[in-house]
């Protein structure tokens, strides 16, 4: 879930409007949303203040409590959906216009601000103007100016022609970082009691926007408060602490699948886990050795046993329910056997150990792994002992987060396991995996033509025509183990509805979320 | 009294046939029910002690695999790469160990499967050095940082290693919850483990799980500490949970480490089979018992029909239907009994008969007495004035005499020829307000004479209120007059005679007393009767005229007597707010 609430949030990382993307350790923070954070204590939650209070509990990382309160209090002018279609939330309709240069936002009438003020056109190019200054959306990169020809119109120009301005709108929150009333959203955000926090306050309060444009919401309150660990929200949940738990840990899901105060929604999550490869190694460089180290993992026995078989295995980074995937494409098989041929092809016969206690191998490559999840230990140890398998001597590391955020971006790796987004959009498998993405310090390029071509797409044949272009880039320029799409499991009180359960996306819907119909015949 | 019978005749086939099933089925359940406690007893006992066995044995493999993997790293010279990748082949194969490490007896880390720094140690408790005896160790669970059950295993390699030291390892308790979870008992029973400090380790009620999160256990504790009591047997236990079910929970001891197995079943899942039994059998019984009362009643019923059919019988003639009879059927006693009532009644209604006629011959000869007796002294005056006049026609002053005398003894006459046609035919009375005391007084002063002439004292005592009635003046004078003739004829000379009235709220009373001979207490019922006289001679028709009067004014009469002393009559009437026009005018 934090992975996700990642995903939509894009200000503070990136240079001013048009300006190159800046260094990629503060790219791959981002990308570290879903994954676990290092925390200092263990905090007890309050009591709910009363039965119209959902009490949300997640995991702490470095942005959660402002993406979460964003989640619940802002809206962009256009979401994407599970499948990644764009669909209006503040604007009404959408078109492109100029030969894709320009494109044309209406806004839906009646919208207000919690502040009372109506949602207009210029009061939402001047948020947007501000905003994506920081913003590192790839879309935003080609925008040149915000029109307004009247209160209920926007007009985007761009220098040239860009798919992903759309996605890139549909990523920017219409809201005011400095004044919270400048939101939209179905709960407003309570200001925070500047006294001493306790273990017992919840990081986030938020109060129903009874003035909500879509429906008056179903809850009076939402509370969230963080936990280290996802283990420890867990347990929350078992001490009857939090309501609602976004995203349970794999171990966890069978315990809690027998209670019947429990709902369970388990989906794919849009972001991967892989093996990631530095190009600039002067091994890994050589693509017939990325391509047998590929082939020497099974990813079956990383989902079965390091992963419970909570996940599904991945092939390339396009999330797999994305309208434009389809089945069909080409993967590297686990064949240990053929992975031994081409190393010794290549030229790395098995040598006896250069340092003592180390192993028999081809060559030696460091990997480094996050230490606060044993999931990640497990993957990491299973990576170790199948490419000891055709000798590849792989020197684990754990390390905490910052350390494994900062290496990566300044290229200070051989290899390293860990969760990227994708994205319901391909913004993220761009920014990433483009050598000019900004987000990547591995030095791949080997998939930027066909990139490129599905940042020109717009049509839908035309964009599935470039996703398949681009995974048989994935395919024949592996630029890393795609390991595995994590599923998550959601599980939520069931005196709690969560409305429309159309949409895996916890946040699509916050105002539908109400008490149950027998919680309400109870009361 | 005929249903006091059939419901003896019920009662009695209900106590001969369904008392001694009754007591059987009490007997059978209470037997079924000892038998089924039992058994469910012993059988989640076993399910306990299995359970526990299997984590004894969960232990004993780790400790096995533990020292076996102990043994292969300090017996065959491997590299530290290779102790560590099979450190870690087994923390990928056996998924609750979370670490496993070795040390030597000094404490320090030989290998470990962590791929950084093992977080483990030796546990203090168990010591080092070689007076250790013991195979294994298991530390106390712990809450680790994510704030869930986790335990270390601990075991010395002692005796077969060149390297003497320990292998430990951090094995998650989320493995055991799953093996708890399985066990299933009944349909709603379950397993439950704590630990040494009866801290919940796992419990199979997915609705209390999260009591492992917070460690309460207040009812097992109790259970768990008995379990452990040295000398006590413990069987099974019923108690209730915090949401008032009762359960039935047994309990088995794991022995090492020193975790108790509780198995709890809601008692009504374990003595469903029971339930429904004893259900069935109080239904059976009921259902026999219900059987027999209303066949006895339907038997019982036809049977005394025809007691039924006597008893209406007897009814109706007693309300005057003297020709109905009963339809004698069967030959048993009962038809002996309808005959003999068909005969009773036949002769009932000769007697009847018989009664009538004499009453009618009795009556007949009471009223020729009295119209003699009335009569034939103003005739005989009428005669003997006849016979007087043909010698005394001359006397202008007899001639005179003669007229008063005759038309004095024809009023006689007629007065006795209207009470008989009043007592035929009641002449209808015509109401209005009247002033009673006045009523009274002028009655009193037209028999004043009467009285003087028979040697009496008639006085009146009107109350001084001006009381008002509903009446016809000329009915009441003679009511009143009826009374005082009554009076002053039972009164011996010298006697009092008084007249009297009283007001009451919303009543009015007359009251007429002497002190005459009185009435014998056995005829003062019958006085109001026609033709009852308490007097030698005459019709009696007197006070029955009377009574008839005053309850067509709306009031009542009662009389009081004691002969020797007197009599007394009251004659009661509502108070009118109305008046005398007269008056009102």
């Amino acid at each position: 879930m934090a992975c996700q609430s990642i995903q939509g949030r894009h200000r503070g990382q990136a240079p001013p409007l048009r300006r190159r993307p800046g260094r990629a350790a503060l790219c791959l923070t981002v990308l570290t949303g879903g994954l676990l954070a290092l925390g200092s204590c263990h905090r007890l939650p309050p009591a709910p203040s009363n039965a119209h209070t959902l009490r949300l509990g997640t995991q702490k990382t470095a942005e959660t409590a402002n993406v979460l309160a964003e989640k619940l209090s802002a809206e962009p002018l256009l979401v994407l959906d599970w499948h990644g279609r764009v669909v209006p939330r503040l604007a009404s309709e959408w078109r492109w216009l100029d030969h894709g240069r320009a494109l044309s936002v209406q806004l839906r009438p009646g919208v207000q601000f919690h502040d009372g003020k109506p949602l207009t056109a210029s009061a939402v190019a001047a948020i947007l103007r501000k905003n994506v200054r920081t913003d590192r959306a790839e879309g935003f990169r080609s925008l040149t100016s915000i029109e307004t020809p009247n209160e209920l119109t926007l007009v985007f120009r761009l220098d040239h022609p860009d798919s992903f301005l759309v996605e890139a709108i549909a990523g920017a929150l219409v809201m005011d970082e400095a004044d919270p009333k400048v939101r939209t959203g179905p709960f407003k955000i309570l200001p925070r009691t500047p006294t001493v926090e306790t273990e017992r306050t919840p990081t986030i309060e938020a109060e129903r926007n009874a003035a909500y444009y879509r429906g008056t919401p179903g809850l009076d309150r939402v509370e969230v408060t963080l936990y280290d660990t996802q283990r420890a929200v867990f347990a929350a949940m078992m001490r009857g602490y939090v309501d609602m738990v976004p995203e349970v840990n794999p171990e966890s899901v069978e315990f809690l699948e027998g209670a019947s105060q429990f709902g369970m929604v388990a989906s794919v999550r849009p972001f991967y886990i892989p093996l990631v490869f530095n190009l600039r190694h002067p091994i890994l460089k050589r693509v017939e050795v990325r391509r047998a180290l590929v082939q020497a993992i099974d990813r079956e026995e990383i989902v079965r046993q390091a992963m419970r078989g909570h996940a599904r295995i991945a092939d390339d980074p396009i999330f797999p329910s994305h309208w434009a995937y389809t089945s069909v494409a080409k993967q590297h098989l686990y064949n240990p056997g053929a992975a031994r041929l081409a190393l010794e092809a290549a030229g790395f016969p098995l040598r006896p150990p250069s340092t003592p206690g180390r192993m028999p191998s081809r060559f030696q490559l460091q990997c480094i792994f996050y230490n606060k999840d044993f999931q990640f230990e497990r993957i990491a140890i299973l990576l170790q002992r199948q490419l000891e398998q055709v000798g590849v001597d792989l020197v684990l590391t754990s390390v905490d987060e910052a350390t494994l955020t900062r290496r990566a971006a300044a290229g200070d790796f051989d290899s390293y396991v860990f969760q990227l987004t994708s994205g319901k959009s391909f913004d993220w498998t761009y920014r990433f995996w483009h050598s000019k993405g900004g987000y990547q310090s591995t030095g791949y390029s080997g998939a930027d033509a066909a990139l490129n071509d599905l940042r020109t797409s717009y049509v839908d044949p035309d964009v599935r025509i470039a996703v398949a272009n681009l995974r048989e880039r994935f395919y024949e320029d592996v630029p890393a183990a795609f390991l595995a799409w994590p599923e998550t499991t959601r599980a939520v009180d069931t005196r709690f509805d969560l409305g429309d359960h159309a949409d895996p996306e916890l946040f699509a819907n916050p105002w539908q979320w109400r008490l149950s119909s027998t919680q309400k015949a109870a009361r | 009294m005929t249903r006091g019978i059939t419901s003896r005749f019920v009662l009695l086939i209900a106590t001969a046939a369904v008392l001694p099933l009754v007591v059987y089925g009490l007997v059978s359940v209470e037997s079924l029910r000892r038998g089924t406690e039992q058994s469910v007893s012993r059988g989640n006992q076993e399910v306990a002690r299995q359970i526990a066995k299997r984590i004894g044995q969960y232990f004993d493999n780790n400790v096995r695999v533990l020292s076996s993997i102990g043994e292969e790293l300090n017996g065959t010279g491997l590299q530290p790469w290779q102790r560590a990748r099979i450190l870690r082949n087994h923390v990928l194969d056996f998924p609750e160990f979370r670490e496993i490490s070795v040390f030597d007896v000094a404490g320090r880390v030989l290998a470990t499967s962590r791929p950084g720094v093992s977080t483990l140690t030796i546990p203090e408790s168990v010591g080092t050095g070689e007076t250790v005896t013991t195979t294994f160790y298991v530390a106390t669970p712990h809450i680790d940082t994510d704030a869930l059950p986790t335990t270390t295993l601990a075991v010395p390699l002692m005796q077969r290693s060149d390297t003497p030291g320990w292998i430990v390892a951090e094995i998650s308790l989320e493995e055991l919850w799953r093996t708890v979870d399985k066990i299933k008992v009944g349909n709603m029973g379950y397993a439950l483990l704590l630990d040494e400090q009866a801290r919940f380790l796992a419990h199979g009620n997915p609705n209390d799980k999260k009591l492992i999160a917070s460690g309460a256990a207040p009812a097992e504790q109790k259970l768990a500490a008995t379990l452990h009591q040295p000398g006590t047997a413990f069987e099974s236990v019923t108690f209730r949970n915090d949401r008032n079910e009762q359960l039935l929970a047994v309990a088995a001891d794991v022995g090492r480490p020193q975790w108790t197995v509780l198995v709890e079943q809601p008692t009504s899942d374990a003595f469903e089979v029971t339930n429904r039994l004893e259900r069935q059998l109080l239904a059976a019984i009921g259902l026999a018992m219900l059987g027999t009362v209303v066949l006895g009643w339907l038997w019982g019923r036809s049977f005394i029909q025809r007691i039924f059919a006597l008893t209406r019988a007897a009814r109706a003639i007693a309300d005057g239907h003297m020709d109905e009879r009963v339809a004698p059927s069967g030959q048993d006693e009962i038809r002996q009994l309808g005959d003999a009532f068909n005969s009773m009644a036949d002769r009932l209604v000769e007697l009847q008969e018989n009664v009538r006629k004499q009453e009618r011959q009795a009556m007949f000869g009471r009223i020729a007495a009295g119209l003699v007796h009335d009569l034939s002294h103003p005739i005989q005056n009428i005669g003997n004035s006849c016979k007087l006049i043909q010698k005394m026609y001359e006397d202008i002053e007899y001639r005179e005499t003669f007229r008063k005398t005759v038309e004095r003894e024809l009023v006689i006459v007629k007065r006795v020829l209207d009470d008989l046609r009043n007592i035929a035919r009641p002449i209808p009375l015509e109401r209005f307000a009247v002033d009673l005391n006045r009523t009274v007084a002028d009655a009193a002063e037209a028999m004043e004479p009467h009285a003087e002439t028979a040697g009496l004292t008639l006085r009146t005592e009107l109350t001084p209120e001006t009381v008002f009635i509903e009446g016809d003046v000329f009915a009441l004078g003679r009511v009143y007059r009826n009374l005082i003739l009554n009076a002053i004829q039972a009164t011996a000379p010298g006697g009092l005679i008084v007249v009297a009235t009283e007001a009451q709220a919303d009543r009015v009373q007359v009251r007429i007393y002497d002190t005459g001979c009185g009435i014998p207490a056995e005829r003062v019922s019958q006085i109001f009767e026609d033709f009852v006289t308490t007097k030698r001679r005459g019709l009696g028709l007197g006070l029955a005229i009377s009574k008839k009067i005053v309850e067509q004014l709306g009031g009542t009469i009662t009389v009081a007597s004691e002969v020797g002393k007197g009599t007394t009559f009251v004659l009661d009437f509502p108070r009118t707010t109305a008046r005398p026009m007269l008056v009102a005018g």
